[in-house]
């Protein structure tokens, strides 16, 4: 009663069987899938984002004696930081998500204050503080409020930042610690025995990767969405499309690296001396904008930027791909360059 | 005639032909100029000390190493031109090496047949092996006498006329190494030609039709187990002392009978 069998080619039967594996192995689940989450979790509630202040455009057009009082109070707080000027530039600048609100004083010392619609710490505070300083105005200042570009919390911001994260923890450490303990255990050895081919090999570790990268990117869009009520802007299946990309980029990395490395013991310092300072770097948690000029344009160059930047662009920003050509030829350079090392480092065993 | 008392066909062809091969890593000689030939159905033994070449010479013989220089061919093809084609038509168990977590012992066999090209009836495989009932355990769960037999299964799964054993017995307890010589013999009464490292002279003068020993990358000598014994004898070799008529070995069997101890297994 056994049923007909085919012959399945070498490539599919790996790739099949390393999905099993992996679905069977839990710590790899564990890493791969629920650490992000349990990452974007503890960011989104500490809220990391909610220290900055309040960015309030205020437009002062009366210029009596009560409406430079009412511009030097709120320059006097320290929970929003005055931005100056036209009405016109200021409105652009709102309506390109630059300030959380906006403080208009016409002619005739009518208050409007416009507000972005995100929930966000500034947005509070910035409403605050303009109710503060302008207590007693007569008439009461009108307040709207509109959706601009600012309708987006820290957690929008962190979502590409975890998705690029959980694409090199997939391609570099992952592939890392797995392929060094297949040739420590001699388990490469016993294929090298076998006619498979190092590129079938190759191949469908990559493709069990690839898989594995864009499941996991999509688990935690839909989190994203379901759980932390994240704007996605731009369309998820380029968002899914870059970190694919993103993912081949740190697998050839990966092996790259794994192909001299002898033993699992020291694979994981190898593994962090890559992966951690691009982690700090990269703009994963906070926004590169800080750096001093040298260190922004080097750290422009870190391939997990390329992949942060491009996936926040499309999520955040609202970018299509054609936006982020900079970004994506980026990684197009690490992945030859790494997949060109990978091929040439390949050994089944160490001598 | 052997003296594992069968006939051999001396007009056999030969399937693998070995002629002054040679091999170093940097300044080592590990092969230094070794010529041998295997005969059809023939089971050779290769016996040395550690570092002696036999690991060597027999990777290059089963496509993992490349020669420096010399001839090797095995199964019709040049293995010192062409290490790769010969994997597919051999079996070969390795030491130092091991399989894939998390697939249990029939998928792995699915696994390495579809590597090889070809399909096989996995729980047939490991009922000739005597692991039919492990057939969805993992490598792991087993002990080390199931883990050799079933190394012995992966190589069978192309269905090879040359089968390759590197110290298949290392590190067995008696009634797993017997239960192995069994699993040999039954191979070489199928007609497949076997070639195997060791270390139990027990094992070569009961398995093999004929013993090389090597010894610094060279072959000392190359001939029937009966026949080396009597060269040596011939040269005025006594032993000092008569041997008892049972060893310690024979005291562990009939204490604790042959049976296998598989640990896990099922009674």
């Amino acid at each position: 009663m056994s049923l007909p069998r085919t012959t399945v080619s070498p490539r599919r039967a790996l790739l099949v069987a390393s999905l099993k594996m992996f679905y069977r192995n839990k710590h790899s689940i564990f890493w791969t899938l629920l650490l992000p989450v349990v990452i974007l979790g503890v960011f989104a509630l500490l809220n990391l984002g909610g220290g900055v202040s309040a960015q309030l455009a205020v437009v002062d057009d009366a210029h009596t004696a009560t409406s430079q009082r009412i511009v030097s109070a709120l320059q006097a707080s320290s929970l929003v930081s005055v931005h100056q000027g036209a009405l016109q530039d200021e409105r652009a600048a709102f309506d390109s998500g630059d300030r959380d609100a906006l403080l208009h004083i016409d002619r005739a010392e009518h208050l409007s204050l416009l507000l972005s619609g995100a929930h966000s710490h500034q947005v509070e505070a910035a409403r605050v503080v303009v109710d503060e300083a302008t207590r007693g105005a007569s008439p009461d200042v009108a307040v709207s409020t509109v959706n601009n570009g600012r309708n987006q919390g820290y957690t929008d911001f962190l979502i590409p930042g975890i998705i690029a994260l959980s694409v090199m923890q997939t391609g570099l450490f992952t592939v890392l610690y797995t392929f060094v303990h297949l040739r420590q255990r001699g388990i490469l050895r016993r294929l090298k025995a076998t006619p498979l081919r190092a590129g079938d090999f190759l191949a469908a570790q990559v493709g069990t990767r690839l898989i594995l990268a864009a499941a996991q990117t999509l688990i935690l869009v839909l989190i994203a969405l379901l759980v932390f009520r994240v704007q996605i802007y731009g369309n998820v299946g380029w968002l899914l499309l870059v970190a694919v990309l993103g993912a081949a980029v740190f697998l050839a990395l990966g092996f790259a690296i794994s192909g001299s490395t002898g033993s699992v013991e020291s694979a994981a310092p190898i593994a962090n001396l890559v992966g951690l300072p691009m982690i700090v770097l990269s703009g994963v948690f906070f926004s590169r904008g800080g750096m001093p000029g040298w260190l922004h344009s080097l750290t422009g160059l870190l391939p997990l930027t390329y992949l942060v930047d491009g996936l926040r662009h499309i999520s955040y920003d609202g970018w299509g791909l054609l936006d982020i050509r900079t970004d994506l030829l980026g990684m197009a350079v690490w992945l030859l360059i790494s997949g060109a090392l990978a091929v040439k480092l390949f050994r089944w065993e160490l001598d | 005639m052997s003296v594992a008392g069968r006939p051999l066909d001396a007009a056999a062809a030969p399937v693998i032909r070995v002629e002054g091969l040679r091999k170093h890593y940097g300044d080592r000689v590990a092969v230094d100029g070794v010529s041998f030939s295997v005969r059809e159905g023939e089971v050779l033994g290769i016996l040395g000390p550690n570092g002696a070449g036999k690991t060597t010479t027999v990777e290059i013989l089963e496509g993992l190493r490349t020669a420096d220089g010399g001839s090797a061919e095995v199964a019709g093809v040049d293995v010192v031109r062409d290490p790769d084609a010969v994997k597919g038509r051999i079996g070969v168990q390795l030491q130092a090496s091991s399989f894939f977590d998390q697939l249990s012992l029939a998928e792995l066999l699915d696994l390495f047949a579809a590597i090889f090209g070809t399909t096989v009836e996995a729980r047939a495989l490991l009922r000739r092996v005597d692991l039919e009932d492990r057939a969805q355990s993992q490598v792991k769960q087993l002990s080390g006498g199931q883990q050799q037999r079933f190394a012995v299964a992966a190589a069978l799964v192309n269905n090879p006329r040359i089968l390759f054993l590197d110290e298949p017995t290392t590190g067995l307890d008696p009634q797993a190494r017997r239960h192995m010589w069994e699993l040999v013999r039954s191979f070489r009464d199928d007609g497949t030609t076997i070639v195997l490292t060791t270390h139990s002279m027990e094992e070569a003068e009961l398995l093999c039709d004929r013993v090389a020993i090597m010894d610094a990358g060279r072959m000392v000598a190359l001939d029937t187990p009966g026949a080396l014994v009597e060269a040596l004898l011939a040269k005025g070799f006594r032993r000092p002392q008569r041997e008892r008529e049972a060893t310690l070995e024979d005291v562990f069997l009939d204490l604790c009978g042959h049976g296998l101890r598989d640990g896990d297994a099922p009674p």
